[in-house]
């Protein structure tokens, strides 16, 4: 009789997959990636408008949170409005070699961690079919 | 959807540069026009662009994103360049002095190939929110 998911190898060592902890804080981080998406989209849209200042979400602290399987709250990030940095004559403050880096950097992380929990769903579905490939 | 959301957002940014480049356009064509409707010569067209909030002001995330907006198409209230051109049918027949438009044609170059920049800058958005959604279909594959 089993009473819990897991393997015990020869050293002893029982290994439990903890796939909904996992899920869980990639979910929360894929989710926050969209929301800094969207907003570094929005100051490149806003390139030429006078006064506009960049905005950016701060999600360091509750990435950590989320990793450590504790309670999410989506009130944990932080939305950013960067006030020093480049001024144009219009005082606008959007930098676009600053924003492109970031939003690459933003979209290449996203789908990494896409890629990531595809391949997760895959190894479930791989012991889920007991090996046999799906 | 956040993606499809981020993608009005950009195509307001589209809209918004091709507005500003159809008005380049406009006032490159008519660097020495001397009649319009409204009388004298023609006066250069600049959009104003103002940020507006996507959803409603209460949520802190919808409140921080925007999209933009032409506000308004304003007329340059720069003077007209004098030029002396007795010879030209809307001279003043008494000095001899032509008003020209007040566009600068080095300036609407500049000004377009910002415009450009500023497009590219969009489709660069774009392409990266595409290429984001295609990869999130590939989840269950």
């Amino acid at each position: 009789m089993m009473d819990k998911v897991g393997t015990t190898f020869a050293g002893g060592i029982n290994v439990t997959i903890k796939f909904d902890n996992a899920s869980a804080a990639l979910e929360a981080s894929l989710d926050l990636r969209l929301q800094r998406q969207a907003l570094l989209t929005a100051n490149l849209t806003n390139i030429d408008t006078p006064n506009y200042r960049p905005v950016d979400l701060k999600f360091q602290g509750f990435l950590t949170e989320a990793a450590d399987g504790s309670p999410t709250s989506k009130e944990a990030h932080e939305i950013m409005t960067m006030t020093e940095g480049v001024e144009t004559l219009d005082g606008n403050g959007v930098d676009l070699d600053t924003q492109l880096v970031k939003l690459s950097d933003n979209a290449t992380r996203y789908n990494v961690q896409l890629e990531l929990m595809r391949r997760q769903l895959a190894i479930l579905r791989y012991a889920a079919g007991m090996g046999s490939g799906g | 959807m956040s993606l499809l959301k981020s993608m009005d957002i950009v195509a307001s940014g589209l809209h918004a540069q091709r507005v500003r480049l159809n008005l380049i356009s406009s006032n490159l064509a008519n660097a020495n026009t001397t009649r319009t409707k409204e009388g004298g010569p023609y006066r250069r067209l600049d959009p104003v662009f103002t940020a507006v909030s996507t959803g409603d002001a209460s949520n802190e995330f919808e409140a921080a994103l925007k999209r933009v907006q032409v506000d308004a198409i304003k007329p340059d209230p720069t003077p007209f360049a004098e030029v002396y051109d007795p010879s030209h049918p809307d001279a003043d027949p008494t000095t001899g002095i032509v008003a020209m438009p007040n566009v600068n044609i080095m300036e609407e170059m500049v000004n377009m190939v910002t415009a450009t920049r500023s497009y590219e800058a969009n489709v660069t958005a774009f392409e990266a929110l595409k290429q984001m959604a295609m990869k999130a279909m590939e989840i269950g594959r």
